[in-house]
């Protein structure tokens, strides 16, 4: 059952005096509890197509359906609504608030719930002990290593139990012992019935997901 | 975790920032209230001044003053042809009905001297006089013929009970009472009854007249065609040079109130817009999972609204004591710790819509960040 629909998506940027096209007739159907991997050059457009299928940069034309909604209908605040409900991030550089604890920053997106504040916290050390952080749910940031704040990220991500997550190079600054960590996580957040899509460089990835979708130069171009 | 919780983090988090904002909001609200309190201070002392003064309208005799200068320096003012004001005035007071009279208290004043020292006299109907002046209390009694009351200053400086005596112009009056401190002229005089007052000073007219009328303001045009030879001043017009004074005092206090109002809120927006340039990730991130404007707009008015208020209430705080600390200086007087309901309410209100005007437009920039463009990696 498809999950996500995208329907001849086009993106173009104005640089200067030139149109840049970053995606060209885009069309893709992503089922629910996919594990997906979006894989291309670097400025072939994969990051530009996870932001618009997240929710975060309209399109320049076509449509983007998500649990059949037409997201891109919905006015600005709408559209933060539904990121909030839908989909959980996760960003190459882990994003976290610095400011914040490890349990603060999982927290984060149920700040904006009616939730009382102790079954926020239930939550946020539940995720956290599925990430294996728990014992370190007090430290900020700056405190943790590389992998810990994917982690905490990821834990981030899912806490509000969204649909969807996209994770933009999760693995990009990761040792290769680190990585596999969170691939294997990944793997059991998407066993669990999660929905997850992850752009990466790195072919090795292949092996953890169900399918991968190859862009290059702002097209699709292949769909395995 | 809640919004505030975010905001109070944040707070923490930049301890520099917040401390630079919070010391902007004290020193404005410290500065203004000490201003404004010294004001209202003035304007309450005047006030007190004016109640207490039981007459509104003092008749002396008119005399004539000129200054002399002599090479540049100035002699000190010279009164002449002074006229007097005989023992009919009172009676010519007494039967104008017009006047519209409360009350009335003739007095004899002069000097007198000891071995040692000069002293105030004072000659006063007792009955008249505490009529008009009923906060005046005495310890002991009145003094009759022959005999005197003394004021709480000169009793305690020369260290005089009821029962001693003082020497006045060689001779000796003993002491039946003695007033209780009034803050006024009153603290170091010797009262007595008219008699003694004259043979005592040698003074034979009235020196002052002190009215009570229910028409103060026409007493002064009545007054010119019944004593042609006094001088007729309305309470009103002594303190009139005051009143002026206190209130250009007040004018300046708002005004620089009000300028430094406008400069922090200038500092404020100035800093805060800069916290917007160094907080766009963030605001990316919580625009990213879902945060609407109004929930990041919400984050910056608590932060501001933390800061401003405990600015205003430290500010009012410190202004209170500054102005304490300071009035002994600037009016010649202490001043107690008094709390202002409307000076505390106003400097604190003032302080938090001081921080929100300046957080607007920051904050109205900070929501229509774009999360892309905030987040690079995306």
């Amino acid at each position: 059952m498809s999950l996500i629909k995208v329907c001849e998506v086009n993106k173009s940027y104005g640089v200067g005096d030139k149109i840049v096209e970053a995606l060209s007739n885009i069309n893709l159907e992503i089922n629910q509890g996919e594990f997906l991997a979006l894989m291309g050059p670097s400025g072939s457009g994969k990051s530009t197509l996870l932001s618009i299928i997240g929710g975060l940069t309209p399109p320049t034309s076509g449509t983007l359906q998500i649990d059949d909604i037409d997201v891109y209908a919905l006015d600005s605040e709408r559209l933060a609504d539904f990121r909030h409900e839908y989909v959980g991030f996760v960003f190459q550089q882990y994003q976290l608030i610095p400011y914040l604890t490890a349990l603060e920053n999982v927290m984060l997106p149920l700040a904006i719930t009616s939730r009382p504040g102790k079954e926020q916290r239930e939550m946020a050390l539940t995720v956290l002990d599925k990430v294996g952080l728990r014992s370190k749910s007090l430290r900020l940031p700056n405190q943790l290593s590389g992998g810990e704040q994917n982690r905490v990220a990821i834990a981030r991500a899912i806490v509000n139990r969204p649909a969807i997550i996209f994770a933009d190079e999760p693995t990009g600054s990761l040792d290769s012992k680190t990585a596999k960590e969170l691939l294997e996580l990944f793997q059991t957040l998407n066993k669990d019935g999660l929905t997850i899509i992850m752009v990466t460089h790195n072919e090795e990835n292949l092996a953890w997901v169900n399918r991968a979708i190859y862009i290059r130069d702002g097209v699709l171009a292949q769909i395995p | 975790m809640t919004l505030t919780d975010i905001a109070i983090q944040n707070l923490r988090r930049r301890k520099g920032k917040t401390l630079f904002l919070l010391l902007t909001f004290i020193l404005v609200v410290a500065i203004s209230v000490t201003l404004n309190s010294l004001a209202k201070n003035m304007q309450a002392d005047l006030q007190k001044s004016l109640t207490q003064y039981g007459a509104n309208v003092v008749i002396t005799p008119k005399s004539e003053q000129f200054t002399l200068s002599y090479g540049g320096l100035s002699v000190p003012g010279v009164n002449y042809e002074v006229k007097h004001l005989s023992a009919e005035a009172l009676t010519q007071l007494k039967s104008y009905p017009d006047l519209m009279l409360n009350s009335i208290a003739p007095k004899i004043i002069g000097s007198a001297s000891s071995a040692d020292n000069r002293y105030l006299i004072i000659g006063v109907d007792f009955p008249s006089e505490v009529k008009m002046k009923p906060w005046w209390h005495i310890e002991g009694r009145f003094p009759l013929e022959q005999e005197v009351l003394i004021g709480y200053g000169l009793a305690k400086q020369e260290n005089l009970v009821i029962g001693d005596t003082l020497e006045l112009n060689r001779r000796i009056y003993p002491i039946v009472g003695i007033m209780q401190s009034t803050g006024g002229s009153e603290d170091n005089g010797v009262f007595t009854d008219f008699s003694t007052a004259r043979w005592i000073t040698g003074i034979d007219s009235w020196s002052m007249i002190e009215l009570n009328t229910a028409q103060p303001a026409n007493t002064a045009a009545l007054l010119s065609k019944v004593l042609p030879d006094a001088k007729v001043s309305e309470i009103s017009q002594l303190v009139q040079g005051t009143q002026e004074n206190i209130d250009r005092f007040t004018s300046f206090s708002l005004l620089s109130s009000l300028i430094l109002g406008l400069i922090a809120i200038l500092i404020i927006f100035v800093t805060t817009t800069g916290n917007i340039n160094d907080r766009i990730t963030e605001i990316g991130i919580f625009r990213a999972i879902g945060f609407r404007r109004q929930h990041i707009f919400a984050i910056f008015i608590r932060e501001i609204l933390l800061i401003s208020l405990a600015g205003g209430i430290i500010g009012y705080l410190l202004g209170i004591l500054t102005s304490a600390l300071i009035a002994p200086m600037v009016l010649q007087k202490s001043m107690s710790f008094a709390f202002h309901p409307f000076i505390a309410l106003t400097a604190i209100g003032a302080s938090v819509i001081i921080g929100i005007v300046s957080i607007l437009f920051p904050a109205w920039l900070a929501i229509n960040i774009d999360p892309v463009e905030a987040l690079s990696s995306i």
